[in-house]
């Protein structure tokens, strides 16, 4: 996998700056101690899966950017992406609606698509910007009067990696939900805290730490567990991006369930 | 024999008047300050572990504990007997207590007010017309900013008795736009446009999931509803971009959002009568000939 687009760059002043992750376009320039950052997408994001590092495009631009400025300093002379999780949770719709009988596990990969940090300065220490690769839609995990707002996602829920195209943009998060329940657990949505999740760089992808998930009851509150080393699918080599915000417990959480509040007929 | 003895000066102001001329002085000067900077000081430090409401309550009941105290000892320096005072008060109390009935039923119902916390300052809320963001929630009235930047006082016994909408209580809101459509429109392509418009809208939650209803054969129009759920913060945007872009889509598809109109018949299903415009004058040319 090429990961030279997240290695440090050099800037040059008053050369005009492109990198592409998937769909993002990021375009960046060097003013004087200034840096100037600006953000286009390709509408088509399932189209555009390659990756390009800042490559110098003196005479290209798009007419509608809007760039945005940064007071750096000397920081500006090097600038790395960074690749990063999403800032909410992501609640992961499968495609087809999964059951799992009690006393059944089953592993699950989601592929995600990731977050790109624009960071001055060496060991990426001043953070600028952060940009998703794909803008998800919003969505609300809970009932009305409390919850979270979260991103909303669709998966196919595949059961191997390897059926997941590996891109570039994207990372997979193992997970792995047990139903100890001795109710059938009807998969209709589950929520992935990816705030939580730490990514590494693997051979073919980028990937998170895993997620076990104790499903113990619709009554009852699901234990999570999110893994202290990195997954073993593949080789996979160092930490690319530490989690937001790490977790050193399992959590005992909401993460599965139905939201039967929201039944309503618009009257 | 003279009616009255003249009284010098120094028979009034005797040392002891001044010393406590002094320390009535002092505890006014020093008192108020000490109690001000103290209310000020534990509503920073609590900040953080209160709501707004909690600091301001607090705040408020050190300042007025505060002066309570100053005032006794101010009375008590000053040589009132406290008994005597408390016991005309007694007496002062009821007169007043009749003349400012509403007074205290506003502060009764304050109490109650914030017991309750319906609301809380940094709501907004909508009573009767008026819709604000509560500023402040006070012994006598709540205190309202209104969007276009208007104070609003509201008593609290007339809060007590009203109904109050918290506009902000839950963090997610759904938004329903009626939406009418002439009769020759087809309802399933209207369902499917107006599900797609919210299907597509970044701001529209993706669950509670978003639904279309045909509502009813209207006077003059199909209504539909389309009910779509937001954060509170997006409300306001998304009722404005939501219809923005149904009437666009609306326009692009060919779908007519017809006026409200009346159509007569001289008997059964004939054809509309016809309309010919003449002129008020008769010796002016008609201008359709």
């Amino acid at each position: 996998m090429d990961v030279g687009i997240w290695q440090p760059s050099q800037i040059e002043a008053d050369t005009r700056y492109r990198a592409l992750a998937g769909p993002l376009q990021l375009w960046l320039r060097r003013a004087g101690d200034e840096l100037h950052i600006a953000v286009d997408r390709y509408p088509d994001f399932d189209a555009h899966h390659e990756t390009q590092p800042l490559t110098p495009v003196p005479n290209s631009q798009p007419e509608n950017l809007t760039w945005a400025r940064w007071v750096v300093g000397k920081a500006g002379d090097t600038v790395q992406l960074v690749p990063t999780t999403p800032d909410r949770p992501l609640v992961v719709r499968p495609e087809v609606p999964l059951r799992l009988p009690s006393k059944q596990e089953a592993l699950f990969f989601v592929n995600f698509p990731i977050w790109v940090k624009v960071s001055a300065a060496a060991q990426h220490s001043l953070t600028l910007c952060e940009e998703p690769c794909i803008v998800l839609s919003k969505t609300w995990f809970g009932d009305p009067m409390s919850g979270a707002l979260c991103y909303s996602m669709r998966t196919r829920a595949r059961r191997d990696f390897v059926d997941i195209q590996a891109r570039p943009h994207r990372a997979v998060c193992p997970v792995r939900i047990r139903n100890s329940a001795a109710q059938q657990l009807d998969l209709e949505r589950f929520c992935v805290h990816v705030e939580h999740l730490t990514l590494f760089q693997g051979t073919t992808r980028l990937w998170t730490n895993q997620i076990d998930v104790t499903f113990r009851g619709d009554k009852e509150i699901s234990q999570l567990d999110y893994g202290k080393h990195p997954p073993t699918y593949e080789t996979v080599g160092e930490v690319i991006c530490k989690a937001r915000h790490p977790v050193k417990e399992s959590l005992l959480e909401r993460g599965l369930g139905s939201l039967g509040l929201f039944a309503d007929d618009g009257g | 024999m003279p009616i009255y003895t003249q009284i010098a000066w120094t028979d009034v102001i005797t040392p002891e008047v001044v010393r406590a001329a002094i320390r009535i002085s002092l505890m006014i000067g020093i008192g108020f300050p000490i109690v001000l900077l103290t209310a000020t000081i534990v509503g920073r430090v609590l900040r953080k572990r209160l709501s707004l409401q909690g600091a301001m309550l607090l705040r408020k009941g050190i300042v007025y504990l505060g002066t309570a105290i100053i005032l006794i000892s101010v009375l008590y320096q000053s040589g009132y007997k406290l008994t005597a005072l408390l016991g005309a008060a007694g007496i002062v109390g009821i007169a007043v207590g009749f003349a400012s009935q509403t007074s205290v039923s506003n502060i009764i119902s304050g109490v109650f007010l914030i017991s309750e916390r319906s609301f809380e300052v940094g709501d907004v809320i909508v009573v009767g017309d008026t819709k604000g963001v509560v500023l402040s929630i006070d012994l006598l009235s709540v205190k309202l900013r209104t969007f276009d930047n208007q104070f609003i006082r509201i008593p609290n016994e007339s809060l007590i008795k009203t109904q109050v909408t918290n506009v902000t209580r839950f963090p997610i809101r759904r938004l329903d736009i009626n939406v009418g459509v002439a009769y020759k429109e087809d309802p399933k392509r209207v369902s499917e446009i107006l599900l797609d418009i919210a299907d597509k809208d970044l701001q529209s939650l993706d669950e509670p999931t978003p639904l279309v209803r045909f509502q009813e054969f209207g006077d003059s129009s199909l209504q539909f509803l389309l009910a779509v759920w937001c954060t509170r913060e997006d409300f306001y945007l998304l009722r404005s971009n939501l219809r923005q872009e149904i009437k666009e889509r609306f326009d692009a598809a060919g779908i007519e959002i017809p006026f409200p109109h009346r159509t007569l018949y001289s008997g059964s299903a004939t054809e509309p009568f016809p309309v010919r415009v003449v002129p008020d004058d008769p010796q002016q040319p008609d201008p359709k000939s």
